[in-house]
């Protein structure tokens, strides 16, 4: 419906020149220079942190909104992570996991009973793996980029819901969280992931008597796994 | 956008008289009020990113025609389509197209006002798509056959042994003996009820909280994570946003998302901020083929530049019907159209005309609660005002009312006049008063006396007793 | 403060102030207005009572009629101009003056300099004697121990930022205890003509608030605006409880001659 794209940019165009900004090469300008300045509006004083003070923010965030935290030193450490979890929640040793290289080398080979696979989720997995892209220490949220090593499907269909964060990812401000993952995206003209899930603790509704309850339509849990 | 306003008074005063109903609107003072405060109290800059957050907004609605143009060029670059639509009408029909193209049975869908404002849900069925509500709150009402009562929680009008009653007529394959009596064992249900609803789903359609107009995302803001499946699950997404959604920037999303949960249910951040950009990429293996985002104006361009252009800032967090003393005693239905509260008695007589709704800004105290709890800042009281002022320009205030006020502003540009009247009116008021200092009934006054006494003057106006009391110094 | 020597030099000269009485005081509650003065003059101010004022237009202006308003406005400023300062015992009227006629006067050249500047020296009572003359003792006792719930009425809470003005002027009086009630801050339903447009929901949002009076158990009930005073007064007085209602300027200034606003509960018949 292009002419509905005329009417409306033209009924918008006509209010701009009645007297909100007045031309349309002044739009242009005011539009493109705060787009290329890119600029933080504000950022709270208490996301301004770094290294271990950001770790220890990000972990007592994401505690408070219900999920759980371990740290690990090396990647050679995930899988008996994922085992004790699984072991501690009384699941199945049983995880479906994306094909992110970094979980190449998470030390599988060292736990035999624990039952692997790659790819999306169908519905049926009860515990999913995925190594977050970045992180919020402000708020404790953790940022999932989909792609090929990692479906989108893993941080919403299983019940359990474990994401590796490499701490080197954590950012304290929202903001930095999303510019890097823009700039990282968008080298070379390319679009973003097709989606970005920014995930603060398990899924959880109010609508039943504004009394919050965990697992809602997504994970009943979220364990974090700090990677350094 | 069919409205009921011209009931509000039967309305209201069904709601006051329905007893589940006014014990589930202590809910709303009790949750959400001191949330917010608490939320609001813990970051110190909250005041500040309330000022940055509507220097944003107002950049963005004096440049929107650049912005959507922006947006619309970086969605089809990363692969997905957008549709404008200038009303509900053409909105429904985009819609409807694209399901049918993608032979469509079953549509889920995330919560979204936007597809109430244009009621898409009859539509699609109308031409033989069921719409599936994912959203607890909204599969609760759309069982009932209700629409929602607030605009972050659709079922805040109802109590549990409602939703109880419900699923159990609805869901009759399920064991009968089941228990079902608290908030989780009904949230259970619903999710495997509902889970097999998203993978028969062929097209998931969503609102949109935000669009970032520098990556062409669309930005949806739940706690539930049924948004998610929603959009995820099926082979077509199609998001619905009105045309003032935009933020520039990354950064700006940023500062809006610290108000927005903190405001709306007292969180940081909600538990998923989901920001989607075109459709499924080359190796992917899930999320949708195709990607549509349907821009609609509705009604939204004719207020820029006007002076209600300030409630297109609005970023329907609820706080303003959560602070309102009104919605506290009538709930969300009684305001007979889809957005409740202050904000609707804004935005409804933009939508459907002043004609149709001039009860809604004038059913407020104008106690201020709501523009100072509004992360936007959005005057509301003032808004509302305006709509009154409009309401008596265009002769729709009632005869009465109309009359009668006129009368009085007449007395009180003359003095002399309104003396006299005043010197009549408070002894004779005030012997009606007695020695109990107060009236239990006044014909004319009913609407008072009906529900609390009428103090009584204490005899003499006061210009009156000044006047005695100077003479007296003087003599 | 402005003008704070005499023209023939030394003593310092009584600020003026004119006095805006109020509709609501002026009809009901005279004793209002003569508290008002007896304060005024004990924080050295010279009061004045310009026999031309009504009403400052309020109910007209939120029923939509703003050009009858903008005329009472005009009256309003034209009157109290000539004072150092304004002072009405109520936030409600106190804010039109102050926050809304500058707005309804600005496409008006001629006026709305002038509405600036009365917007600029018009204040509530309790907010003038503590933020603008600071009146250095209340020198006021009640007679017997007595505790006190006190009301924050909307318009001077959110438009003005009355809330610590009032209770520490009552923290000087003698014999009273404030004991506050949940939610203080919540609207009483009044809402000038929204009580009488929508009685019935009026009725709920002032039972609430009776409720959360009555479960303080103060013996008495204050507030700083008429209107919303007169609404808690008649619904305590119909729901036969006792508390006793009073305007705060009645405490401060030590005057309760007067009656309670809607009589004592004995009173009932
Ligand atoms: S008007 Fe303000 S408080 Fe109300 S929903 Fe919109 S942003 Fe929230």
């Amino acid at each position: 419906m292009s002419s509905a794209r005329k009417t409306i940019l033209e009924r918008i165009g006509k209010a701009m020149d009645e007297g909100l900004v007045p031309t349309l090469s002044e739009r242009q300008q005011g539009a493109n220079a705060r787009l290329s300045e890119k600029k933080p509006a504000l950022v709270p004083a208490s996301a301004n942190v770094f290294g271990e003070e950001a770790i220890a923010l990000f972990s007592a965030k994401a505690e408070a909104v219900n999920a759980t935290v371990v740290r690990i030193s090396s990647s050679a450490e995930i899988a008996s992570a994922v085992t004790d979890y699984l072991a501690t929640k009384n699941l199945p040793a049983k995880i479906r996991r994306g094909a992110d290289p970094l979980l190449d080398q998470a030390g599988w080979e060292s736990e035999p009973l624990l039952d692997v696979s790659i790819g999306p989720s169908d519905g049926s997995d009860i515990a999913g793996l995925s190594v977050a892209a970045s992180a919020v220490a402000e708020t404790g949220t953790l940022t999932l980029c989909s792609g090929p090593e990692n479906p989108t499907t893993l941080n919403f269909l299983p019940d359990y819901h474990l994401i590796v964060l490499p701490v080197d990812r954590l950012h304290g401000s929202l903001e930095k969280s999303l510019r890097r993952l823009v700039d990282e995206a968008t080298v070379e003209d390319r679009a973003l992931p097709r989606v970005v899930n920014l995930v603060t603790g398990p899924s959880r509704s109010g609508d039943v008597e504004q009394q919050i309850v965990l697992g809602a339509h997504g994970p009943r849990a979220l364990h974090i796994i700090l990677l350094g | 956008m069919k409205v009921h306003s011209a009931d509000f008074i039967e309305r209201s005063a069904e709601a006051i008289g329905d007893a589940q109903l006014q014990r589930a609107l202590g809910n709303v003072r009790a949750g959400f009020i001191g949330k917010r405060a608490k939320a609001a109290a813990a970051l110190p800059e909250f005041e500040a990113i309330r000022d940055a957050a509507v220097d944003i907004k107002n950049h963005v609605l004096g440049h929107l025609d650049v912005y959507l143009e922006r947006f619309e060029t970086n969605v089809k670059a990363a692969g997905g389509h957008v549709h404008w639509a200038r009303d509900d009408d053409e909105a429904r029909s985009i819609i409807l197209d694209i399901c049918r193209k993608a032979d469509a049975k079953t549509v889920t869908k995330g919560k979204s006002m936007l597809t109430e404002e244009i009621e898409l849900n009859a539509h699609l069925q109308e031409h033989g798509i069921e719409a599936v509500e994912t959203d607890l709150g909204e599969y609760i009402i759309q069982l009932r056959g209700e629409t929602p009562s607030h605009i972050i929680a659709p079922a805040v009008h109802l109590n549990r042994d409602q939703v109880e009653a419900d699923f159990r007529r609805v869901h009759s394959h399920l064991d009968r003996t089941r228990v079902l009596d608290s908030p989780e064992s009904l949230l259970g249900e619903a999710r495997e009820v509902l889970r097999q609803r998203y993978f028969e789903a062929d097209v998931g359609i969503t609102g949109a909280n935000f669009l970032v107009a520098e990556t062409g995302s669309s930005v949806i803001v739940t706690n539930e994570g049924n948004g998610d499946l929603t959009q995820t699950l099926p082979r077509v997404h199609i998001a619905l946003a009105s045309i003032e959604k935009i933020v520039p920037t990354m950064e700006d999303l940023s500062t809006i998302l610290r108000l927005l949960a903190r405001s709306a249910t007292g969180q940081e951040m909600s538990v998923y901020t989901t920001i989607s950009t075109g459709p499924r990429r080359d190796g992917d293996q899930d999320g949708p083929e195709e990607y549509h985002v349907v821009l609609l104006d509705n009604g939204r361009s004719a207020l820029l530049g006007t002076e209600f252009q300030e409630v297109l800032r609005c970023i329907r967090c609820g706080a303003c019907m959560n602070h309102c003393p009104v919605f506290h005693a009538v709930g969300g239905h009684a305001y007979g159209a889809v957005y409740p509260g202050p904000i609707g008695a804004v935005i409804t007589p933009a939508l459907a005309g002043i004609d149709k709704a001039g009860h809604l800004p004038n059913a407020s105290t104008f106690c201020g609660r709501c523009e100072s709890v509004c992360p936007m800042r959005i005057p509301l009281p003032k808004l509302m005002r305006q709509w009154r002022e409009k309401e008596y320009e265009q002769g729709y205030q009632p005869g009465g009312m109309r009359r009668g006020m006129s009368l009085w502003a007449f007395a009180a540009r003359h003095p002399r006049l309104y003396r006299i009247g005043a010197s009549i009116a408070a002894p004779l008021l005030s012997r009606l008063g007695g020695t109990r200092h107060r009236i239990s009934r006044l014909p004319f006054a009913s609407g008072w006396t009906d529900a609390r006494d009428l103090p009584a003057p204490e005899g003499e106006t006061f210009m009156q007793a000044y006047a005695k009391s100077k003479t007296r110094n003087a003599a | 403060m402005e003008d704070s020597t005499s023209k023939d030099g030394g003593r310092p000269a009584r600020p003026t102030v004119g006095l805006f009485v109020t509709c609501l005081v002026d009809l009901f509650r005279p004793s209002v207005g003569f508290a008002t003065i007896e304060l005024l003059e004990k924080a050295g101010c010279d009061v004045a009572v310009p026999v031309t004022q009504t009403c400052c237009g309020q109910p007209a202006y939120n029923s939509g009629h703003r050009k009858e308003t903008a005329a009472i406005a005009r009256q309003v400023i034209a009157a109290f101009e000539g004072f150092d300062h304004v002072v009405a015992p109520s936030g409600s009227c106190a804010a039109m003056i102050s926050h809304h006629y500058p707005a309804l006067l600005a496409d008006d050249p001629s006026w709305v300099q002038r509405a600036q500047k009365l917007a600029a020296k018009t204040h509530e009572l309790t907010s003038f004697l503590t933020d603008i003359v600071s009146l250095k003792t209340v020198d006021a006792a009640m007679p017997s121990n007595t505790t006190v719930t006190y009301h924050d009425s909307c318009s001077g809470l959110r438009e003005l930022g009355i809330k610590a003005q009032p209770r520490a002027l009552l923290s000087q009086v003698e014999n009273l205890e404030l004991r506050e009630m949940e939610d203080s801050e919540v609207c009483c339903g009044f809402g000038g003509t929204f009580c009488a447009k929508y009685p019935a929901i009026s009725e709920v949002i002032v039972s609430a608030k009776t409720k959360t009076i009555a479960a303080t158990d103060a013996d008495l009930l204050l507030a700083g605006d008429m209107g919303c005073l007169m609404n808690m007064a008649g619904r305590l007085r119909r729901e036969g409880r006792s508390t006793e209602v009073r305007h705060v300027a009645e405490i401060l200034a030590g005057m309760t001659d007067a009656p309670p606003i809607a009589g004592t509960e004995e009173e009932r018949s």
